[in-house]
């Protein structure tokens, strides 16, 4: 990119186009989360406000802005007020090293992963403060299942995203997209989903576990809990908690579509080493589509699966997908030292 | 004893504990059952729900709504004030107060007849219990009222449904 | 000394053999052996008439069944109520009761608690054979208080029989022959004697129905209270109805040694003043309503600045009222106590022994009891002395009774004499105008006590409803907060724990509480009961 701007400008034009962006995206999730649950029940889903309803999460904005903002008695009034801001800031934060385009991210940090990984697991501070804050027993135990979820589950993640490290030898994100690709139909083969597919799995369960997503949605569980760590919050606060969960199913997204779907890039288009601004919108657009496929399966799974119970939840973080991941480390390990790549080699 | 308190709670552990992994791997099979079958819907979406205000249900043939109260031939209510609807009731929502008929071949009609409608079931214990015929149970669903005094019926409201 | 033995019977009921008293009638001496047979005609007040016939059973003695209200046991009667023979009389007469019976049983007032409907329930036919017209007889006022509804009538004489022997007033005969036979008085001689309201009471069906109550209730509807009449010294036992927490009516309940099954109409109309729009229902002051405890404070402050208290007590107050003021009276010294009685009405006997009483006030012996016998005389006069010569300044007065006038012109004179008056009062009237307090009181119905009666029996009457939308605190509550907030009182009690401390001081009171005076009472004295007793067959 020969843009001749002075790069803070450039990257704080960057942080505020997507982050306006990701913001934009929220409503428009939550308009066909609605819908595809309304098709997945035979119903018809939104059809009030707007045009087909579109108009909707509009007036479900409205609805929130102007519902009154309670703090419950007896609450830790500070901490109470941070817990929402603790879930939505790191799941914007950590979307800042996701690549939606050839090098296009907000910041382009050496430690691409590791920034994410850790920014994206201060959320679970976020749940905990607001559970334990509301001075409520349902909230308390959301926060402490959000905590005790988050934590375990982010073992496997973790294990899962180094076992692709491994394999890339880089934590540059931009890199591991470049080394997906291949050349032709069968350059698909070299996306890390199917040199891993292991891990693949492994990541996807854990990041619905991460953003507490059904089926791992115990930390809300309005079966037994009312409504989990958010019991007590209304309006704005809430409308808070509710975006940051789906900016974190965002940014996991795009982690996912980056470490294992190729991330911007497709087998059938060459990645262009000076890219112009025209490559870089077509780079976009395969990003965006690959962001909706997968948030349409996050929607998907969540209509279709009931919730865990909390102690099977346990028993598959730690007895299955801990020692899988682990397993699997250690065969990409021993391949790499035979100097091949998992499964398929290397065309 | 000790290896008997542990053998308990292992048999306990066995028995309570679910999520073993053979059957981790066993319900895979379901869920992505469960995945195809929701993705059918999606894409062969034929809507059971209707736009309610705009179109309305039928409702079936006995169907308990709304009441009212009959008159006959000569358009005096039916009622007799006889209490045996609001001695039926199970919800106690029917309160009469009976006064003395101005007709010759009736002693007894309800001076107040007031049904309130937020506490009824709809259970049709009343058109049950009835043995004049006089209070029955409308189809009618869509009942709303912006106040909970509107929702209260007296006699002439009853009649006039 | 030899034991007199009363002569027994050994007879057989349903196969079992039985023992009973000589002489009874075979349906008195099976329900004594728990076998209920039905009846309409039957009453055990009055003379046995035998013509409904539904207490038809099987007798080893007779070819055809007897009528077991009428027929005797002796010695040796084999007897069966259950066997085919007597089921089917009954069946047959059931049926023939319902041919002209209208089924109007929705609008009928009896309905809940007719005997005909109970027993068509149990032995009477589902459908009617009987395809006719039904006959159609006269439904008239018989006099200010009783219509009759003649087709419901089945002609069982209870209510002429009651006129005849318990009121002895004779206004009721059966016109008519046959199946229009049916109930009625003397041309231009209504039914309007004062005990006419129990002839609606045991009018098996809905015959006779009482003014006062039509259509007011459904009777499974109401609540029912043992209570006793307030409205003279006899302390008839009644049951108060209740529904929704407003009284609907009053009926007599046995008790044959005060009122055998009856009551007079004063008593059982007699309490529509309970109602009245006059009724004070808050405490006041000069400058308006108070609070109950700023009541009590007022009251208190009266009381410290009172160099002498009077008061002038009623005899409508319970025993444990009276008790209270007893021990308000006796803390500060000096004090007097008086009491008013109400004008003398007229008294009245009736040929089966049913008495009322002149003394239209519920519990002048108990007053007299609690306070000794000058109460009403000797202590009354000499409280009205000290009012006259000005020596009293402050009074507190009481009248529980349903005349606006309160105690009466002479004692309203009499009271304005004292500069600082508190006043408990069911009614507004003129004898509160400048009153330095007013305090609601509470009526008979609404005390829970004990009376005593003229013949020195202590009953128990009963709070039956409470009025007012807050209900006020009564006297008992009252008078306990005022020795609280005095310092003399540590708990407030119930009207039994009241009594308890009652019986400890007063003698005629020892060793009773409220748990052994049961529901006909329990006599004071040695004195013989002032007969009620003895009515009826």
């Amino acid at each position: 990119m020969d843009m001749q701007l002075p790069p803070l400008a450039l990257a704080v034009i960057k942080a505020i186009i997507i982050f306006a962006v990701i913001l934009q995206i929220v409503p428009a999730l939550v308009y066909f989360e609605r819908r595809i649950s309304a098709w997945i029940q035979d119903r018809i889903g939104p059809n009030r406000v707007g045009p087909a309803g579109l108009l909707q999460p509009l007036a479900d904005v409205i609805k929130l802005a102007f519902k009154e903002d309670l703090t419950p008695q007896g609450a830790d009034k500070w901490i109470y007020r941070l817990g929402p801001f603790l879930v939505y800031a790191p799941a914007v934060l950590a979307f800042a090293v996701i690549p939606v385009g050839i090098d296009l991210q907000v910041a382009s940090l050496g430690v691409g992963v590791i920034f994410l990984l850790t920014v994206s697991g201060f959320s679970v501070y976020g749940l905990a403060f607001g559970g334990w804050a509301s001075n409520n027993k349902y909230s308390l135990l959301g926060g402490l299942r959000a905590s005790a979820q988050m934590i375990s589950y982010e073992v496997a993640l973790g294990l899962s995203i180094i076992a692709i490290l491994m394999t890339a030898q880089t934590v540059d994100l931009n890199e591991i997209i470049r080394q997906q690709w291949a050349a032709g139909t069968l350059g698909l083969m070299q996306w890390n989903l199917f040199q891993q597919p292991i891990a693949a799995v492994i990541f996807v369960v854990a990041a619905f576990a991460e953003t507490n997503r059904l089926p791992f949605d115990l930390a809300e569980c309005e079966a037994e809990l009312v409504g989990g760590f958010h019991t007590e919050y209304s309006g704005l606060k809430f409308a808070t908690f509710f975006m940051g969960e789906y900016v974190a199913m965002i940014t996991m997204s795009g982690l996912m579509i980056t470490l294992f779907l190729g991330g911007w890039s497709v087998p059938w288009i060459e990645i262009p080493t000076k890219p112009t601004v025209w490559d870089i919108s077509i780079s976009v657009a395969i990003f965006s589509l690959k962001l909706v496929a997968l948030l349409f399966i996050f929607i998907w799974t969540r209509w279709t699966l009931p919730r865990f119970r909390y102690d099977q939840l346990m028993n598959i973080g730690w007895k299955v997908f801990i020692p899988i991941s682990l397993l699997n480390l250690g065969l990409t390990a021993v391949a790499g030292v035979l100097g091949w790549k998992w499964l398929i080699p290397l065309p | 004893m000790a290896n008997q308190e542990d053998a308990k709670e292992q048999e306990l552990e066995r028995t309570t504990s679910t999520t073993e992994p053979r059957q981790n791997a066993k319900f895979a099979v379901p869920v992505a059952k469960g995945l195809i079958n929701t993705l059918k819907h999606i894409f062969r979406n034929e809507p059971n729900t209707i736009h309610y205000p705009e179109e309305r249900r039928t409702p079936y043939p006995g169907y308990r709504g709304e009441h009212r109260l009959k008159r006959d031939e000569l358009g005096r209510e039916k009622c007799t004030a006889c209490f045996l609807c609001a001695t039926a009731c199970p919800a106690f929502c029917i309160e009469i107060i009976a006064e003395e008929a101005p007709w010759d071949d009736r002693e007894k009609r309800p001076r107040l007849f007031n049904i309130d409608m937020m506490r009824c079931i709809y259970c049709g214990m009343c058109e049950e219990a009835c043995p004049c015929d006089a209070i029955e149970l409308t189809p009618v669903y869509n009942i709303p009222s912006l106040t909970r005094a509107e929702k209260i019926y007296n006699k002439e409201k009853l009649l006039s449904l | 000394m030899p034991d007199i033995k009363t002569p027994t019977t050994r007879w057989t009921l349903n196969g079992q053999e039985v023992e009973n008293t000589s002489g009874m009638t075979i349906l008195e001496a099976a329900s004594e052996h728990g076998v209920e047979i039905p009846c309409f005609c039957y009453h055990p007040g009055l003379s046995i008439a035998g013509n409904c016939r539904i207490c038809m059973v099987e007798s080893n003695r007779s070819p055809k069944p007897v009528i077991s209200c009428s027929e005797r046991i002796a010695d040796g009667l084999e007897i069966e109520t259950e066997s085919e023979v007597a089921v089917d009389a009954r069946n047959s007469v059931m049926e023939f009761q319902l041919i002209n019976h209208p089924l109007d049983c929705p609008v009928c007032d009896k309905s809940g608690e007719c005997v005909l409907q109970d027993h068509s329930y149990s032995h009477g036919p589902d459908r009617s054979r009987f395809i006719e017209d039904k006959n159609i007889r006269h439904t008239k006022e018989l006099g200010p208080t009783i219509s009759i509804w003649g087709n419901r009538c089945i002609v069982c004489t209870r209510c002429t029989r009651f006129c005849d022997e318990i009121s002895g007033t004779s206004e009721l005969c059966i016109v008519e022959r046959g199946d229009r036979s049916v109930v009625d008085v003397f041309p231009g001689i209504p039914i309007d004697n004062q005990l006419a309201g129990n002839t609606v009471d045991i009018c098996p069906v809905g015959a006779l129905i009482s003014h006062d109550f039509k259509f007011e209730a459904r009777v499974w509807n109401m609540e029912r209270k043992d209570s006793i009449c307030g409205g003279c010294s006899r302390g008839c036992n009644i049951e108060v109805e209740t529904l929704d927490g407003f009284v609907k009516r009053l009926m007599p309940r046995e008790n044959q040694d005060v009122n055998d099954w009856w009551m007079c109409d004063e008593g059982r109309y007699g309490w529509r003043h309970l109602y009245s729009d006059d009724r004070v229902l808050e405490a006041r002051g000069p400058s308006g309503p108070l609070d109950s405890s700023r009541s009590i404070t007022a009251f208190i402050e009266i009381l410290d600045n009172s160099p002498r208290v009077a008061f002038l007590i009623d005899p409508f107050l319970t025993c444990e009222e009276l008790h209270l003021v007893h021990a308000l009276a006796a803390s500060s010294s000096d004090s007097l106590v008086g009491g008013w009685l109400p004008e003398q009405g007229a008294a009245a006997e009736f040929p089966a022994g049913f008495k009322i009483s002149a003394d239209k006030h519920p519990n002048r012996n108990g007053a007299e009891q609690v306070f000794g016998h000058q109460v009403f005389g000797e202590d009354a006069s000499h409280l009205q002395r000290a009012l006259d010569d000005g020596s009293i300044e402050t009074i507190v007065a009481f009248c529980g009774g349903p005349d606006p006038d309160g105690p009466g012109q002479e004692w309203s004179a009499a009271l304005v004499k004292a500069s600082t008056r508190i006043l408990f009062s069911v009614l507004e009237g003129n004898w509160l105008d400048g009153a330095a307090l007013v305090f609601p009181a509470t009526a008979p119905l609404e005390k829970e006590g004990t009376w005593v009666s003229e013949d020195d029996r202590l009953q128990r009457t009963r709070s039956c409803w409470k009025p007012g939308e807050t209900p006020f605190p009564g006297e008992l509550v009252l008078l306990q907060s005022l020795q609280s907030a005095l310092g003399t009182r540590s708990r407030s009690l119930s009207a039994a724990g009241i009594f308890r401390e009652l019986s400890e001081v007063c003698a005629p009171f020892a060793g009773h509480n409220h748990s052994d005076i049961g529901s006909s009472g329990l006599l004071l004295s040695d004195r013989p009961a002032g007969v009620g007793a003895g009515g009826g067959a």
